[in-house]
């Protein structure tokens, strides 16, 4: 009775797929997940007792009720194909801080009445998103999130080293392993890839709109596509500073403290004028998010949310990497500072903690 | 710049060394809610009793919190015309004759003497 109600997608518990994955139960999406209309998420086993995480897409049930099916079709397939073949060049490419897919494919759900076929990813399982950490956490674990700051900008610089872009980093996209230990980047649903024309190539503002970066929301002139898209990798980098320590993203943080009729929504200006009162606002909101920095840390922590999060996309990224005549967004001296303050965060914890045993 | 009521909380938090997360715990609300009591430009909303919870653990004057969140104690709610009366002739005094009649009041409410019969306070 369920199938008759159901859409196909919706009923793979028990089925047995290529590669002998079994589906084992249905994953209910974490509040604030994406994607919620056509997917669904599974866990699965395969014989020799791997999990992995089966992300269930529904493309053709609904065609019959669509006045122009190919069309209705078209964007789906597009976009779910760029995902896939993203997904095969970090694998090939064995991207270490980039939630891994294990298999895809198709399978056509048994006893349903119209189409029944359904796309499938298998991913990597993993033990959570990054919010469940930040939100139980009643004193900032600072080695933990050094770490995991470490973490995400190497998952990053790996995904830019092969000319792809993420576009759409935000906790629930940033995925923990090994007891919520390691952190990996998910999500490359709203990515590009350099030398391609990804299917979402005209959106401003290509993933969740709160956290783009300002620029973007108040109408900038947009910089040549490839430097927009690192510009705002490095940006949602700088944006998970701020989320880790406060909760809350950059930009939020940043327009809280304007006066209501400088919001973007209001505004009606050029971005050079809104940069007046968009720099105050970010200096206060960096001075924010600093005072949860520990202080041994404030520095090099501060002078990382300046250069990534600068409203200003001429002024983001570290000034050496601006000057020289490679990429000015570019990630590796993040990779290497956060690196460094984890190992430290690290040290202290393991000295504190024997000299209380 | 964020509120008086937000910048008062942060200024205290931040004195009295305790997280975004920890005030959040105690006081039963996300460190979000936290930020956005603190950030904010315009007075957020705020119950009475969260501003409790805030005095309690920053160890504030409740007092202090309430006029800065645009809110007036509920046991302090006009209860006739004469009160509401009296609120807006004291509003009316410069601050310095607000202190003084202040304590003026309070010894006379500090005598001794019957209690003031039901119903008229």
């Amino acid at each position: 009775m369920k199938k008759t109600h159901a859409h196909p997608h919706e009923c793979l518990e028990g089925l047995t797929l290529k590669s002998e994955w079994t589906v084992v139960r249905r994953i209910e999406r974490p509040p604030g997940a994406s994607g919620g209309h056509f997917s669904c998420g599974y866990l699965v086993e395969n014989p020799r007792g791997k999990k992995g995480y089966l992300k269930a897409l529904d493309f053709y049930s609904r065609l019959p009720a669509s006045k122009d099916p190919a069309r209705a079709l078209e964007p789906l397939l597009k976009a779910f194909n760029f995902e896939r073949d993203l997904l095969a060049l970090c694998r090939t490419r064995r991207l270490s801080r980039v939630v891994m897919a294990l298999d895809d494919g198709a399978v056509t759900v048994p006893g349903m009445a119209g189409p029944a076929t359904v796309q499938y990813i298998i991913f990597e399982l993993a033990d959570g998103d990054i919010r469940s950490q930040m939100k139980v956490a009643d004193r900032l674990d600072v080695a933990w999130v050094l770490r995991s700051l470490h973490h995400i900008a190497v998952g990053l610089d790996q995904l830019h080293r092969i000319g792809v872009s993420h576009q759409d980093l935000k906790p629930s996209n940033v995925l923990l392993f090994d007891e919520e230990r390691l952190s990996k980047l998910a999500d490359l649903g709203r990515a590009s890839h350099q030398g391609t024309e990804p299917p979402h190539y005209s959106f401003t503002v290509p993933g969740d709109q709160g956290y783009a970066p300002p620029e973007a929301l108040y109408g900038a002139p947009l910089l040549s596509s490839e430097a927009r898209r690192r510009g705002l990798d490095a940006y949602h980098l700088g944006s998970m500073i701020a989320s880790l320590f406060t909760t809350v993203a950059m930009t939020p943080l940043i327009i809280m403290g304007l006066e209501t009729k400088f919001h973007w929504r209001r505004w009606t200006g050029n971005y050079e004028d809104a940069l007046l009162f968009l720099r105050p606002a970010f200096a206060d909101a960096v001075d924010y998010v600093l005072a949860e920095v520990p202080e041994e840390y404030r520095r090099e922590i501060g002078e990382a949310l300046r250069q990534l999060c600068d409203p200003d996309p001429d002024h983001r990224g570290h000034p050496r990497d601006r000057a020289g005549i490679g990429s000015s967004y570019a990630l590796h001296r993040y990779v290497s500072s956060f690196n460094k303050l984890a190992r430290t965060a690290e040290y202290e914890l393991t000295r504190a903690h024997d000299d209380d045993s | 710049m964020a509120s008086k009521l937000g910048s008062k909380i942060r200024s205290t938090r931040l004195q009295r060394k305790m997280g975004l997360r920890q005030l959040a715990r105690r006081i039963g609300k996300s460190p979000a809610y936290i930020v956005e009591l603190e950030r904010s430009k315009a007075v957020p909303g705020v119950s009475e009793e969260t501003l409790e919870a805030i005095a309690r653990e920053l160890a504030l004057d409740l007092d202090v919190l309430l006029p800065l969140a645009a809110k007036t104690p509920r046991e302090l709610t006009p209860k006739s015309a004469t009160e509401v009366a009296l609120y807006r002739l004291v509003g009316q005094l410069p601050q310095d004759r607000q202190e003084a009649l202040k304590a003026e009041l309070e010894a006379e409410i500090a005598k001794p003497g019957p209690p003031p019969p039901k119903g008229k306070r």
